[in-house]
């Protein structure tokens, strides 16, 4: 190993090596955090999935006897683009679901006027279930969202309406409910519109454009509603993540000054022997780097294996669920470690590459 | 007798090496303190319509049968449906005599939402003719801040934060993706309780209430319904909104959460910063080993020494917290200027039991130091025995 | 070999009281030889040293070498002189503490230069023994470690040591040590030995004596 390399001086300073790697490794707990705060995300992978498949369509109270939504309705089951599911004639609350964080929060559902839909909507989803078997009254949900909501087969629904009857293994926190009932005049109109050959944003705009002036309201899918109210809680952690690796870095520098005020004198006698600025400043780079891979590479290992763990002994018997990668962990690990490890190379580059031996 | 040790000699003449310590724990500080404060805007934002509108107005959608109007005791549909409807006139009458009660209502509501910083909640408000607005504006304390008071159907006054809290102004329509272009906003106001008020327009908005215009006294619509003789229950498909079931909403879903998440988020900090800390400062102790050396050698004791740095340490704290509170009203000001102000939020700017915490922990972390402060100043040998 | 004209260096220009490291003086100096600049402390004989060295520069006048006033020229042409030309050896051996003796003579080698054989050959010169190759300054005397501060300087086979108190650190035995092996480098290589003791500059082939920044005496032969 040459003795100027990064990997030279870690090995004949493990000691001090270790605890600049102990605070770079703090910086990979945001990581942590990140996936944490992502789990709340988590939730909803599914049921976003899902709403771009289906799409729910509801008359508005102000359309007197529903005239423009059963025009609206005319043309939907019309168009040879679109599947509609009958009238479920009924929106309910979904179920309440703890999340990691400790606080609930309320996932999406879809309401079927009949067993035959349901199972048309499952087909189309790709949930293999067999509906046959289902009643009036029942409800489906995963295996996850049932253990979260410490439901089994057979129970029935806080407000007592509903039955469960089906569990899927989607890992979906969605709530399909069978609800036969004829709308009246009294309960809102509702329908269920799916498409072999659309989804998403194309299917919405299509819808809207069919709608045109009428008034009839595409109703938001409860995943993206979700999403935008969490959008402040994805800053939130953005500034804080910045605050905390300021600190960081604040206070790793203070280590790293404290460890190179050490060597100063061998960077003097670096500059002595002609080595040019420009390696020292790589050399101290490359040292702080390597020890930074470190810290960044064993730190994830351990992250994960804490995930992993946290996981199998806690999270997933909850129907719960910890990411083990997320963008949020992944941008906060990257910028905590850039705010952390660019100023120290930097100013101790600058510092070091200054040394002069004749002033000791 | 040799002067005592001064603490402030070394602060002095290394400010920069000090002031970096110092800077860490005034942003130790403010990280602590801003994140609850954000934190808090979601509890103290939802506070005025879960524990303080409540006070002032209860809704009930209370089912025939828990009026007494049983289905099977009568004929057909529409004699059934009339026995309803004047059992409800009836128990209205009732429940408007109290004493505690100025006035109530059967009609129909509107739902807002509010959004906090994490998460949001709905409410639902009093959709009356535009005659009876202004009875309801009176009671419930709220003042017309702009804009004009209601006179046709389907318009609406909107508490002025939750306006801004959701990107809207008077003339816009009023929450248009869920409803449509149908509520026109014509007026702002502001009450304590962030109420809303407005006109129906068209059938069944968000649902047909008994609207009581209550008191302190009688917000409690199950304790009111039952000096009448009415047992409401949601067990029988009765729908309640009223001061018990929102201060419930506010403590179990609102408070204790987001008190649990702010708990785990300063537990978490807390240990992170505590260990960046510790370390820091054990390795500035370090590089004035040679220092304390000397010291012994001229003569003072291992105790002086001791005591010398834990002046500076206690220096360098209580600076880093009066730098940390200042940064923290700085960061608070901003943030009140450009999120919390403009989302029409409600944060608490003083928090005792977070400066507490923060406290408690800065205490943590010198409790932890005296563990390589002690092993320090025990290794301290005289200046013949340090090793070049 | 060196060419030097007018030579001074100035502390604290802005302010009243100047201090005058080197007053200004013209010196040459051999192409070979040893050669000694003995002075009191504060003489100015350091600062001369690190003056033609390149690791300082004069406020006033020129110090040409081979041709070239090394003054004027850019600081990666000074660096490449240090790294190819020239050595230094210090009166603290200023050795990297966590490396080993090879690795501390290796690290002032040019990259791909066969530099630890040449480095190990270095240290057999020096005296030191093989198992002692691998041991850390730590573990070292002060003689050793200062043989290998030697051995560092040699490596690149320097035109000009410059050693500024050798011996300053170092027992009566070392001392004498040190100074013979400079000595034999110097049969063909110029070595400027700076020091405030006479007594290890017995043998040197020209004597500079320094007082109050100014050059008071050369004697060129022995001392």
């Amino acid at each position: 190993m040459k003795p100027f390399s990064a990997l030279y001086y870690i090995r004949g300073n493990k000691g001090r090596s270790a605890i600049i790697i102990l605070m770079m490794f703090l910086t990979v707990c945001i990581m942590l955090a990140g996936n944490y705060l992502s789990s709340l995300w988590w939730f909803y992978e599914k049921a976003e999935e899902y709403g771009d498949k289906i799409v729910v369509v509801g008359a508005i109270t102000t359309d007197t006897d529903y005239v423009e939504y059963r025009s609206f309705y005319e043309d939907i089951c019309n168009d040879d683009k679109l599947t509609v599911l009958g009238r479920s004639g009924r929106g309910f609350s979904g179920l309440p679901v703890k999340t990691t964080i400790g606080f609930d929060t309320n996932v999406g559902n879809f309401v079927f006027n009949s067993a035959a839909d349901m199972q048309r909507a499952f087909d189309h989803l790709g949930i293999r279930f067999d509906c046959s078997g289902l009643k009036d009254m029942d409800m489906v949900m995963s295996k996850s969202l049932a253990d979260n909501a410490g439901m089994k087969l057979g129970d029935v629904s806080k407000d007592k309406r509903f039955t469960l009857n089906g569990l899927i293994d989607d890992g979906s926190y969605v709530v399909f409910y069978l609800y036969e009932e004829e709308p009246t005049d009294g309960i809102l109109f509702r329908a269920n519109i799916l498409s072999e050959s659309m989804s998403g944003q194309e299917l919405f705009d299509y819808l809207k454009n069919l709608r045109g002036g009428r008034k009839v309201q595409i109703i938001e899918p409860n995943a993206q509603m979700v999403y935008r109210e969490m959008e402040p809680a994805k800053l939130i952690f953005y500034a804080g993540m910045i605050i905390l690796s300021v600190i960081l870095a604040v206070t790793l520098n203070s280590v790293v000054t404290g460890q190179y005020i050490r060597r100063e004198y061998e960077f003097g006698i670096y500059r002595a022997l002609g080595i040019s600025k420009g390696r020292i400043r790589r050399k101290i780079a490359s040292e702080l780097i390597a020890m930074d891979l470190i810290a960044v590479f064993g730190g994830v290992a351990v992250i994960e294996l804490f995930t992993f763990l946290m996981n199998e002994l806690l999270y997933i018997p909850r129907g719960q669920f910890l990411p083990y990668l997320s963008e949020m962990g992944i941008i906060g690990l990257i910028i905590s470690n850039l705010t952390v490890l660019l100023p120290m190379i930097w100013f101790k580059g600058r510092r070091m590459c200054r040394m002069d031996v004749t002033e000791f | 007798m040799k002067n005592r040790l001064s603490a402030t000699k070394y602060i002095k003449n290394n400010k920069r090496t000090c002031f970096v310590l110092i800077l860490a724990l005034a942003l130790t500080f403010m990280a602590m303190y801003v994140i609850a404060y954000i934190m808090s805007a979601t509890v103290e934002s939802v506070k005025p319509i879960t524990l303080e509108l409540p006070k002032h107005i209860a809704l009930a959608n209370v089912t025939y049968g828990s009026l007494g109007v049983n289905r099977a005791d009568y004929p057909d549909q529409e004699s059934y449906e009339n026995a309803g409807l004047q059992a409800r006139d009836e128990f209205c009458k009732r429940l408007e005599n109290d004493p505690d009660v100025e006035k109530v209502y059967f009609i129909q509501t509107l739902m807002a939402g509010y959004v906090g910083v994490i998460g949001g909640v709905g409410f639902n408000f009093p959709l009356v003719s535009p005659e009876q607005v202004p009875e309801v504006l009176a009671h419930v304390g709220a003042k017309l801040t702009e804009g004009r008071l209601p006179a046709d159907d389907g318009e609406v006054l909107i508490d002025e934060r939750i306006l801004r809290n959701g990107g809207m102004k008077v003339g816009d329509w009023f929450q248009k993706d869920s409803y449509g272009e149908v509520f026109k906003i014509v007026g702002a106001i502001r009450s304590d309780g962030m109420a809303c008020a407005g006109t129906p327009r068209g059938y069944y908005n968000s649902g047909w209430f008994i609207t009581v215009l209550c008191n302190e006294n009688s917000c409690d619509f199950k304790k009111l319904a039952a000096k009448y003789g009415l047992t409401p229950s949601e067990a029988d498909g009765d729908v309640i909104d009223d001061i018990v079931t929102n201060r419930d909403l506010y403590e179990h879903d609102v408070a204790d959460s987001v008190e649990a998440t702010v708990a785990v988020i300063m537990l978490v900090t807390m240990i992170f910063l505590s260990i960046s800390m510790i370390v820091a400062y054990v390795s500035f102790m370090r590089n004035r080993v040679n220092e304390y050396c000397l010291y012994v050698s001229i003569g003072y004791s291992r105790s002086e020494i001791y005591g010398m740095i834990m002046r500076e340490m206690m220096l360098m704290f209580t600076a880093g917290i009066l730098l940390g509170a200042a940064f923290s009203v700085g960061c608070i000001k901003v943030l009140e200027g450009i999120v919390i102000e403009p989302k029409g939020l409600v944060a608490k700017v003083f928090m005792k039991d977070q400066l507490l915490r923060i406290l408690g922990a800065f205490v943590m972390i010198v409790g932890v130091l005296q563990i390589p402060v002690i092993v320090s100043v025990y290794k301290i040998k005289t200046i013949d025995l340090i090793e070049d | 070999m060196f060419e030097i004209k007018n030579i001074s260096k100035i502390y604290d220009m802005d302010t009243d009281e100047k201090m005058y490291a080197l007053a200004g003086f013209d010196l040459t100096l051999p192409d070979t030889g040893l050669v000694g600049i003995i002075g009191p402390s504060g003489s100015g004989k350091s600062t001369l040293m690190y003056c033609i060295s390149t690791l300082k520069k004069p406020t006033e006048g020129s110090v040409v070498y081979n041709g070239t006033d090394i003054t004027e020229i850019p600081d990666r042409a000074r660096e490449k002189l240090r790294r190819t030309e020239f050595g230094f050896v210090f009166q603290k051996h200023y050795l990297v503490p966590y490396m080993s003796a090879l690795d501390n003579v290796i690290v002032a080698a040019p990259a791909g230069s066969n530099a630890e054989e040449k480095a190990k050959e270095a240290l057999r010169t020096l005296g030191l023994k093989e198992r002692e190759f691998c041991k850390r300054p730590a573990k070292l005397s002060g003689g050793q470690c200062q043989r290998v501060a030697i051995a560092r300087a040699m490596i690149n086979d320097p035109k000009v040591v410059f050693a500024d108190e050798p011996t300053a650190s170092l027992d009566h035995e070392n001392a004498f040590n040190v100074m013979r092996i400079l000595k034999d480098y110097s049969k063909d290589r110029l070595v400027l030995v700076v020091t405030h003791d006479r007594s290890i500059l017995t043998d040197v082939d020209m004597m500079v004596e320094m007082w109050d920044g100014m050059v008071s005496n050369v004697t060129k032969g022995r001392a």
